[in-house]
């Protein structure tokens, strides 16, 4: 085990937190906050890259360029 | 039911993560799938292929179904694992191009690198359309579908 420093405030809050989120260990909380962030960040890449098409339209489309099919329906043209 | 959840479950433990094609990245970033994205990603580590890329944006410009911005593909490797065109793969996806041929079968270039990425990275191809793949499983590629991969979510 590895041991870090906090300053008394922080400690004051880890302290609550641990206990607000009823969590046995300081190190189960520590992963706990570290997961919640990866999925903020996550969730805040993903919003980034929005896709205005039902899943149908998508698989439709894949289906007739795999066809050879030269008019696909649903474009912008 | 339960059977196939517990395969797909086999399935995603044995395997290093899954491999998103074009249309299960496009599906998984569509207005009805896209809240579920962090839970998968913060699950599994999930990979795609270049091709795979310039299909979602091949659909991307023809559909104008969504904005690209100049950062897309810094934005897209922030949540995914993109793999390259490596000598390795290339190989690989001929060897199995040739043998699509002796099958009297012409296959389809990116399908057939998704099928050689997942089957060289060991990973679970996931994909909006699996009946596309039907074809590759004689070479021990396996696939399940965005819906399959969403119902065990709460189970891995």
């Amino acid at each position: 085990m590895k041991t870090i420093a906090v300053t008394e405030e922080t400690w004051r809050k880890l302290k609550e937190l641990k206990e607000k989120l009823d969590m046995r260990s300081f190190d189960d909380l520590i992963n706990a906050l570290i997961e919640t962030w990866n999925l903020s960040v996550i969730r805040d890449t993903a919003e980034k890259i929005k896709v205005s098409a039902e899943p149908y339209e998508i698989v439709s489309f894949f289906n007739q360029i795999r066809s050879g099919k030269r008019e696909v329906h649903g474009g912008a043209h | 039911m339960k059977c196939m959840e517990e395969h797909i479950r086999e399935l995603l433990s044995s395997a290093r993560g899954i491999l998103l094609d074009s249309s299960a990245l496009l599906v998984l970033h569509s207005d009805e799938y896209r809240k579920l994205l962090p839970l998968i990603l913060g699950k599994l580590k999930a990979y795609t292929t270049m091709l795979a890329v310039m299909e979602v944006l091949t659909f991307i410009y023809y559909s104008q179904r969504a904005g690209v911005q100049d950062n897309f593909l810094d934005v897209f490797s922030r949540l995914y694992e993109l793999i390259p065109l490596t000598p390795k793969l290339i190989v690989k996806a001929a060897q199995l191009y040739a043998d699509c041929l002796h099958h009297n079968y012409v296959p389809e270039v990116v399908d057939l690198m998704n099928v050689s990425a997942a089957l060289e990275e060991n990973l679970i191809l996931v994909s909006a359309s699996p009946p596309s793949y039907k074809v590759y499983e004689r070479y021990g590629i396996a696939v399940i579908s965005v819906q399959d991969l969403v119902s065990i979510l709460d189970k891995i």
